[in-house]
């Protein structure tokens, strides 16, 4: 409470001498002031949900330029109704467009998240999956990509001033055909960077690492064994090889993600075994389609 | 000294913005209001983008809310904001609200229209984006994927 009322006093003081001191300028000045802040301070934070959604569509037709989706509704059904389970476990469960997933008909070894909640895998990635835990800890991996918006960090911030300040921020019937042109430059080139990030150069190790811990955290939650993210860590590190086109490409060398793997695990208790047969045959039911 | 006051005044109505009986506005697409605080129950009420809600009760990530027709209905925290929505802005308000951090102006900035010229400039196929956003996992499969994987079905918190 004391920390509270300190935290108040200081907020009074701090707001009285910023209105004080404002006396000395004029209003253009402080126009300007306060624009300048305000593009200082935008942020991929403040893209609307609606924004993000656009933008998260955007990078799934990049992706399904490069990748053919698979059609196969038995594996597409299992996959969305697991999927879509998990996401309800996560801390950002709704999403303006909600949680879909696809299977891409692929022997790549790879999985996509875009900022929207559209997560697709390759058939390569699958097939290393031994259990449905194992389906469950790829898609809590891309999910976590989602709840901490590393697609939208990708954009340079440069594209989000200008994204998020320029006077093409306009609700659609109201915005001119030069400012929706120089709208839709700004968004095509906020694409292509995330696509490049995504698809061609990958996130961050930290970003990866981040992702692994929310998957444990979200497997746990569920009652899905975490132990076996590290299980698949090693089995990719096994098809891992350097300077390879897919996965290895996008992806940190997985073996320097199983400590950190380890030690996230640390805090949160261990799977129970029951229900595992069941799980088994619908895993084996689903796998036998890829 | 009345500069004071004023920025006091100003601080605490901000703060009173975070009590109950505050008004939230949905920010996703679509919504379900649920019986219990969980997305394995019931679905009672659909909301759109935009819509309304007087808040009850918070309990952990789920507000309590108050449904038309006098029901009562939860909804998780990410599914809302306390920020104002305007659906269809005119020009004066797309200049007012451009840059206001209280006002969600819907379809600003990248949208539907926006879409539109780049689907044309880069001659992307986006019919299988919407056909995947159409694949929807209701609240019952849900929960009987949970059950017969003997899930431990958590409710909406730890």
């Amino acid at each position: 409470m004391r920390i509270t009322l300190t935290i108040f006093a200081l907020l009074v003081v701090f707001l009285s001498f910023s209105c004080i001191s404002l006396e000395n300028l004029s209003v253009d000045d402080i126009k300007k002031v306060v624009d300048t802040a305000d593009k200082i301070q935008k942020s991929m934070e403040d893209f609307t949900p609606e924004q993000e959604y656009y933008i998260g569509r955007a990078v799934g037709a990049q992706v399904l330029d490069r990748y053919k989706p698979y059609n196969n509704k038995k594996a597409s059904d299992y996959i969305n109704r697991l999927g879509q389970t998990l996401a309800v476990f996560s801390d950002r469960p709704e999403i303006f467009g909600g949680y879909h997933f696809m299977i891409l008909d692929s022997n790549d070894i790879n999985a996509f998240a875009t900022p929207s909640g559209l997560v697709f895998i390759t058939r390569g990635l699958l097939r290393l999956a031994e259990s449905e835990d194992g389906v469950a800890a790829i898609l809590s991996h891309e999910i976590g990509h989602i709840v901490e918006k590393h697609g939208l960090q990708s954009i340079k911030q440069a594209r989000v001033t200008e994204a998020l300040t320029s006077a093409a921020i306009t609700a659609a019937d109201t915005a001119g055909f030069e400012e929706l042109s120089k709208l839709t430059d700004t968004f095509s080139d906020s694409i292509n960077d995330i696509a490049k990030t995504m698809i061609v150069n990958g996130y961050s190790r930290d970003f990866e690492l981040q992702a692994d811990g929310i998957a444990v955290k979200i497997l746990s939650r569920v009652g899905y064994d975490p132990e076996v993210l590290v299980g698949l860590l090693e089995s990719l590190a096994e098809n891992y090889k350097s300077g390879g086109l897919d996965f290895a490409k996008t992806h940190p060398e997985p073996r320097k993600r199983i400590d950190n793997v380890k030690k996230v695990m640390k805090d949160y208790k261990p799977a129970s075994n029951a229900g595992a047969a069941t799980r088994e045959k619908r895993f084996k039911a689903f796998i036998k389609e890829i | 000294m009345k500069k004071i006051l004023l920025c006091i005044m100003v601080l605490l109505i901000a703060a009173g913005f975070q009590a109950f009986g505050e008004s939230l506005s949905i920010i996703v697409k679509e919504t379900q209001a649920r019986e219990k605080p969980s997305y394995l129950s019931k679905g009672i009420a659909k909301l759109k983008y935009g819509d309304k809600v007087d808040t009850l009760q918070l309990q952990k990530d789920w507000y309590k809310v108050k449904l038309k027709g006098g029901k009562t209905g939860w909804i998780h925290s990410s599914a809302v904001t306390n920020k104002k929505i305007v659906l269809k802005s005119s020009k004066a308000d797309a200049e007012k609200y451009a840059n206001s951090k209280d006002v969600v102006l819907a379809g600003k900035g990248f949208n539907e229209q926006v879409e539109k010229q780049y689907k044309q400039q880069s001659k992307l196929d986006f019919s299988a984006i919407d056909k995947l956003e159409k694949i929807d996992v209701t609240p019952e499969q849900k929960e009987d994927f949970l059950r017969d994987g003997q899930l431990e079905g958590w409710e909406g918190g730890e």
